[in-house]
This record gives C-alpha cells, structure tokens and sequence, in this order.
C-alpha cells in the first residue's frame, strides 16, 4: 500500500489535492526540473545608514565545470524592477557591495541572483543560490545565508536567454491558505526589532502580525518594527502564504545582527 | 530538555526544568559547558541512549517544517553582538566523512579577528584528535594545519591568515561538523553564520554523488601538496 501511496503523494495530482486539503503542501519546486537554477528572494536597504552586500560562489563553476555569469535582478520595495545587471565569475566567489552604482540610496527592496550558463546546456543541473547577504553600518556587516530557494529559472527552455526574457517562476508553492509561523527566538526590549518579510510569488501575500495586517506585493518586501511588551510570549506570523518566516534586524548601542527566526 | 556530555568515555546526561508556561529556556555558555549537547527526550529515551551507550535518534519532536531551530549569540565586551539559529541534524552524528568549507563567503579582510567554530557531534562517547588543513588555492598550498577533536566545540583562528581567506577552504579527514564563522571588526561589532554543507547548494537525483566527487578532488589537492611540502 505504501509503495502505492508515495508515489501518488509526490505526483502532480497528489500535490494539487494536497493544496486542496490543507495537508502537508509541498513547500518548493525546485526539484521539478532537470535543468534549473534558483534563489533566494533577498532583502536589501541603503536606508539610514545601512549598507548591504552579497557573497556568490561560482556553483555551477565548481561542481559542473561550466562557465557561468550571475543574473543579478533588483527591484524595489513595490516589486517593480529597477535592473538587471550581470557579473562574470572571473574567479570561485564573487562580492557585490550595493552602492550608488547598484541601487538608490534611502531604499530598500527585493533581489534575486541566478547562477546561468554562458551557453545552452544539456547535462542536467539544479543549482540552488542561498548564497550570502549581509547588512551593516560602515561596512561591518552582519552575514546571512539565504532564507529560502525562492525564484527559479528552469533552464529546458530551449529559447532561454541572458536577458531580461528569461522565464522565471516562484519556486515556494504558491497554494493560498491560512498559516502560521512562530519566530523561533524570544526577542529583547532593549533593541529595536525588525521584521524583514519578502514575497517570492506571483500574487500579493497578505501577513498578520501582533495587531498589524499588511500587504506585499510580489516581489515586494515590508519591513515590520516589533515593540516587545512585559510578559509577551512567542511572537506568531499569520499569512496566506504558505512561508512566512522572515528575517529580523536587530540594531543595539550602534550594533546590528541580522539572521533568521 | 537534556544535557549531555562526556565523562569516563562515556555519556552523561542532566536534566533541565522548563519555567512553567515559558516558550524558551535560555541557557548561557561557560568554560565548563562549551563542549555540551542539548536535546528534547523523555527520560525512557534518554535512558535507552544509556543503556546502548551512544546518541539514539530517539524522537521526531524536532522533526519539523520549518527546521527546529534554537538560536545561540555570542556577544563581547564592547556591547557587539551576532547570533544564528542552529540546530545539529543527527545523521551528521553517525557519520565520519570529510568536511569542506569555503572560507571566502562568511570571513572578511578588514576585521580585527576572524575565525571558525568547528562544532562537531558523534555519536559515539569519543574525544579524539582530527587534523583539518587550510589550503589556499591561489599559492596551491597548505597554509595551515589545526588539531580539532571530536564531540567538541573548536575555535580555529584564522586572524594571521585573513588576507589569505578569499582563496581559501578547510578540509578535514575523519571529521565532519557545522562551520561556523566568526568575525570581530575593530569598531566591536560581530558577524556569525555558518555555511551550508555543499550539498545544500545543489539539488537533483545525483547531488551527493556530485559532491563526493569534489570532495575527493579537494582532497587530491590536499595529499599532493602535502606530500610536496613534507618533501619540499
């Protein structure tokens, strides 16, 4: 029976009747391709005075052997695109400072970096950027591994290309329903607390959070300040959104962390 | 919540009391416990794993989605602080393979300290020594060479080596764990994250096949030009 069941549980169908129910969704797609290259939905800020930058590895260099560029596509805060820029890896890593050069200063917004072949490939290949962000004053910057695989870009498309015509799809199901997400940390009163939340999907996410409900539009980002009261217990984030776990800011005396929660 | 730790080659655990009501216990670091583990168990669990004498994957209550994670921050004299949330996955507690990391991502030449956290868990009740090289790829050598031991938490400083760590990896034999870097700027203020395990970084049908295979052709570097530099 079991040997059955599974196959059905991981079919196309299942996954659909899955979503219909409620049960178990299937978190991410990512792994529907054989040819594909994904990433993460990374906030960045030149607001204050914030700084942030972005660490690549050459993936598909090193595992593959293939010559690569990274795809770097920025938008706004709205989710409207500001650019796309390309990097050749001319060697393992890459670093990207967000200067004026790269985004406006006073902003903040949504990124996402792909890894593509200089050329068409027919090997197959998943190559999945949670690459590195960081955030900083001065440019001592806080690092952070990337929060989800949340974009990516099938690669079978024989018509695929290096411009801005590449198709690319949210990676997070984009089911809609109701849940729920508890910050896995106790926060402090002492610092001020931001929430950083970005919307992978194709749709506008709507997110609760304490008594503040809010929109995002796709490919958006919204930042949430959280004032922590005598006797609170966990935080919960409520959301049509199948993954509302965001990154927090957490800025003390002058010092920043940022990381998951 | 237990804790556990090593005595006459041998595991021993002790119990924590939650608050009543409170959703975290919070614990804090000391000389004397920096070399612990702690889990979620009912004591029958935490009794078989004394009866067998290793580390039992004795319960899927940290089985979740999105991973259980606790968050650990460190934090120094001048008020800079950093955290990250961990978590230590029990397959890697049974396993003895080789570990690979790249320094260039989460490590920084402008710094006054730069480091790793090696922690590493096993299931069995061993403390035993590991060698892991810093190889740089630019100078095609072995840079340094750090003695780790297992079922702990090492600090590898790396400092006299930060303008060599954007070309550099870690490479250990017999020793795996979670990397995790630390770096102190000179204004106090700190950074710690760790790297993804590589195949974390790829996906499809063969993706561990994939890494053992670069894994292996790192570790071709690493004999060669240890042999080349013992010879030297």
């Amino acid at each position: 029976m079991k040997k059955f069941l599974k196959p059905l549980f991981h079919s196309a169908l299942g996954r659909r009747l899955r979503d219909i129910a409620g049960y178990r969704p299937q978190l991410n797609y990512y792994n529907d391709f054989d040819r594909v290259t994904s990433s993460d939905l990374f906030y960045w800020t030149s607001e204050e005075d914030l700084r942030t930058v972005f660490k690549a590895t050459d993936i598909l260099g090193k595992y593959h052997d293939i010559s690569s560029n990274l795809l770097l596509v920025i938008n706004n805060r709205n989710g409207e695109r500001l650019s796309v820029q390309r990097k050749k890896f001319d060697s393992e890593n890459l670093t990207i400072f967000f200067d004026d050069s790269v985004v406006p200063s006073g902003q903040s917004g949504t990124f996402y970096a792909l890894m593509v072949p200089d050329k068409l490939i027919t090997t197959p290949v998943n190559v999945i950027n949670r690459c590195y962000v960081g955030y900083g004053i001065s440019e001592d910057y806080s690092m952070m591994h990337g929060n989800q695989v949340a974009i990516m870009c099938p690669l079978d498309n024989d018509e695929f290309t290096l411009d801005s015509s590449f198709p690319v799809l949210p990676a997070l199901n984009p089911v809609k329903g109701r849940f729920e997400y508890f910050l896995q940390e106790s926060l402090s009163n002492s610092a001020r607390n931001t929430l950083l939340f970005t919307n992978p999907l194709a749709r506008d996410i709507t997110v609760k959070l304490m008594d503040a409900e809010f929109e995002i539009p796709s490919m958006g980002c919204e930042e949430v300040n959280v004032v922590v009261e005598q006797g609170m217990s966990r935080i919960r984030v409520v959301s049509d959104f199948l993954w509302p776990r965001p990154s927090i800011m957490i800025r003390r005396h002058g010092f920043i962390d940022v990381h998951h929660c | 919540m237990f804790s556990g730790r090593i005595i006459d080659e041998r595991w021993s655990f002790t119990p924590f009391e939650f608050p009543e009501g409170a959703w975290f216990l919070e614990l804090e670091a000391s000389h004397d416990n920096q070399d612990d583990i702690f889990f979620l168990a009912r004591p029958s669990e935490v009794e078989s794993m004394i009866a067998c004498g290793e580390l039992l994957s004795v319960n899927k209550f940290t089985d979740t989605t999105p991973d259980y994670r606790s968050n650990l921050k460190i934090v120094n004299a001048k008020g800079g602080f950093s955290s990250y949330q961990a978590e230590y996955p029990f397959l890697m507690m049974k396993k003895l393979s080789s570990l690979y990391t790249d320094c260039s991502p989460l490590t920084s030449s402008r710094c006054e300290r730069v480091g790793v956290f090696l922690r590493n868990i096993y299931s069995k009740p061993l403390i035993s020594e590991r060698k892991v090289y810093l190889y740089n790829n630019e100078m095609q050598k072995i840079i340094a060479e750090f003695k780790v031991l297992l079922n702990s938490t090492n600090f590898l400083d790396l400092t006299r080596f930060k303008s060599d760590l954007k070309n550099s990896f870690l490479y250990g034999v017999d020793f795996i764990g979670v990397p995790i870097y630390f770096i102190e700027y000179e204004s106090g203020a700190i950074s710690m994250e760790h790297t993804h395990p590589p195949h974390e970084l790829i996906g499809g049908s063969d993706r561990f096949g994939l890494v053992q295979r670069l894994k292996e052709r790192l570790g071709e570097k690493i004999s060669k030009a240890f042999v080349s530099q013992r010879l030297g």
